[in-house]
């Protein structure tokens, strides 16, 4: 061995052994940071399952808002039967007085035809015709729960898992467990068909306690997704190459070369560097062909907006993005841009709403079935919560976090089945709920994580994406 | 003065002891036994068995003296129920990680948290 080898070879192994006692120092030295230096280079590097995974990537539909879903998939005969009346108190035991409606709330029905549909003979109205065609590829979750009944609180809860903002959302726990597949974009990306930003904002994708690496990146709707990625006006993509091949040229160096910092700010300006061309690249539609573009309903102003972002979630996915959160955005209603959250009015609302979400949702399930992607993909339909079953302002419905539905498909999905239910007039989850912290540890489950050793260490306590809570749904699981 | 200090002494020990022995199941109390359930959730995560042995055992006392207020309380089965089970739940936690059963040990967490929720959603006063 020479001088020479025999140097470096005691600097690696010095390195080596350094950073193994160094990892039980470092932020979050936790099941998965037992670290290495491949992860001080790059946290993001790809990062096997605890086991095997049976998807790959999760597409999060939030429909932002909370639709009834008493209006779309929960059909209650006995509802419609004591339409008018007032809702008895057996059904409100251990209902906290916020959203009890008043003394004067009467149980109110929309205008809705329903009807079983596939082999499941699943219940769907009449505002959601073109998912009803897939009901027996989806699961519904029909018990489901969570705290809070103002928006911003019980959407933080649904992607984080907590009522207050501080804990890293799902997105980022999959982003931190199982790093990128794909080196060109982000593992974690956030999708939504509005002008501003979705409701609570970046705290619903954030990192928390995790690093900031694993937050999710936000794509705006539109040509140019991330602020600020095309190359500056004045300076031209010769000499910016020039800069960059300069640049890696002297961070080469030899006297650089066991300086992991260095190579990890790197790393990230050169994903930023690939990300200029990847990220328009894998959200531009103009090679997608006219029939796939209608299948997702971009021939239909309504839908056009969440089909767009629906298509381009699909796009992702063929990427290797391991998780998408879609938002889905707000609509004209009665003269104002609201959401699905339809105190009154509900008719024109959950109808507007329904149309845009309806075909663009059925044309991604079929998309990637044609394309073999579903049996590695989960679709979760979910909401922060539903809607009561009385009525508000005469035509419109309250916030329920205590019963409500929600739905996942794809790979790994016992398809066709429907756990758990509401009582008679859809007012309480009973028997075994679902709350946000079991569909998030099914989710996990799916992706080959147990939710119960995925963890981080945080302020000296081991923290995990499902708080102290969180079972998997195992009726759900094929 | 010597004999008034003592006075003063044993009737400030027996004050405590008066007000220790009928401490109320209050907010900071379940505020005490959140965090203490927080704690025995990562002890466990991190296999820290002493710690978590601990944390059980603590909180096995705390659900005795919740199961006595619920006793005394009318109307409130659900809530002795409760706080029985989660007495019980304590209990298989301390054994289990004692025997380095820490995966027995987590899923019994999660079933306490659980029982706590239940329990919150029809006696705690405010969401």
């Amino acid at each position: 061995m020479s001088n020479q080898s025999r140097r470096d070879f005691l600097l690696k192994a010095g390195l080596g052994f350094g950073g193994v006692a160094l990892s039980g120092f470092l932020p979050g030295g936790g099941f998965f940071s037992a670290a290495s230096a491949a992860d001080l280079i790059d946290p993001l590097a790809p990062k096997n399952p605890q086991f095997p995974a049976k998807v790959k990537s999760v597409i999060w539909l939030h429909m932002d808002g909370a639709p009834s879903t008493l209006d779309l998939y929960d059909y209650k005969p006995e509802l419609i039967k004591r339409v008018g009346q007032k809702l008895p108190d057996s059904f409100l035991k251990g209902i906290k007085s916020g959203v009890r409606g008043g003394d004067e709330a009467k149980l109110w029905v929309s205008n809705r035809q329903w009807k079983q549909y596939g082999e499941s003979g699943a219940w769907f109205s009449d505002l959601l015709p073109n998912l009803a065609k897939h009901a027996d590829e989806l699961a519904f979750i029909k018990s489901s729960v969570t705290v809070g009944a103002t928006h911003n609180i019980s959407v933080l809860k649904l992607n984080t898992g907590d009522l207050n903002p501080g804990r890293p959302s799902l997105g980022a726990w999959v982003n931190y467990a199982l790093g990128s597949a794909n080196p060109d974009l982000p593992s974690y990306v956030v999708l939504y068909n509005d002008k501003k930003e979705p409701t609570g904002g970046a705290i619903n994708w954030s990192s928390g306690f995790l690093p900031a690496v694993y937050q999710g990146a936000a794509f705006r709707p539109g040509e140019s997704p991330i602020l600020n990625l095309d190359r500056p006006d004045t300076v031209a993509s010769a000499q910016q190459q020039g800069s960059l091949d300069l640049l890696k040229r002297l961070n080469q160096r030899k006297d650089f070369e066991q300086d992991y910092e260095l190579k990890a700010r790197t790393r990230a300006y050169e994903l930023a560097a690939r990300m200029e061309v990847a990220a328009p690249e894998a959200v531009d539609l103009s090679k997608e062909t006219d029939s796939t573009k209608e299948l997702y309903g971009l021939n239909d102003d309504i839908s056009k907006g969440y089909g767009q972002v629906l298509l381009r979630a699909r796009r992702l996915v063929e990427r290797g993005v391991r998780f998408i959160q879609v938002v889905s955005g707000p609509l004209e209603i009665e003269g104002d841009s609201r959401n699905w959250d339809a105190h009154n009015n509900l008719e024109e609302n959950h109808g507007k709403h329904a149309r845009a979400v309806d075909k663009p949702i059925a044309g991604l399930l079929a998309d990637l079935k044609d394309r073999g992607l579903l049996d590695s993909t989960l679709i979760v339909w979910t909401s922060e919560f539903g809607r009561t079953p009385f009525g508000q302002s005469g035509n419109g419905r309250d916030h329920n976090p205590y019963g409500y539905t929600q739905w996942v498909a794809g790979g790994g999905v016992k398809a066709g089945t429907t756990f758990g239910e509401t009582d008679e007039l859809g007012m309480q989850a009973q028997g075994k709920t679902v709350d946000t912290y079991d569909l998030h540890a099914t989710v996990l489950q799916l992706l080959g994580l147990d939710h119960l050793k995925t963890t981080y260490l945080h302020n000296g306590r081991s923290e995990r994406p499902t708080v102290v809570y969180g079972e998997v749904i195992k009726e759900l699981l094929a | 003065m010597k004999i008034k200090f003592v006075k003063y002494t044993v009737m400030l020990v027996l004050t405590m002891v008066a007000v220790l022995g009928y401490a109320e199941v209050d907010s900071d109390f379940m505020t005490t036994m959140d965090d203490l359930n927080k704690s025995l959730t990562s002890n466990i995560a991190v296999n820290d068995a002493k710690a978590a042995e601990a944390d059980a055992v603590e909180m096995k006392k705390m659900f005795d003296e919740v199961e006595a207020f619920f006793v005394k309380k009318p109307d409130a089965a659900d809530g002795v129920k409760w706080a029985q089970e989660s007495r019980d739940l304590s209990a298989l936690i301390a054994k289990a990680v004692v025997s380095k059963d820490f995966d027995t040990a987590s899923q019994a967490a999660v079933t306490l948290s659980k029982t706590c929720k239940a329990c919150h959603k029809i006696y705690k006063k405010k969401d």
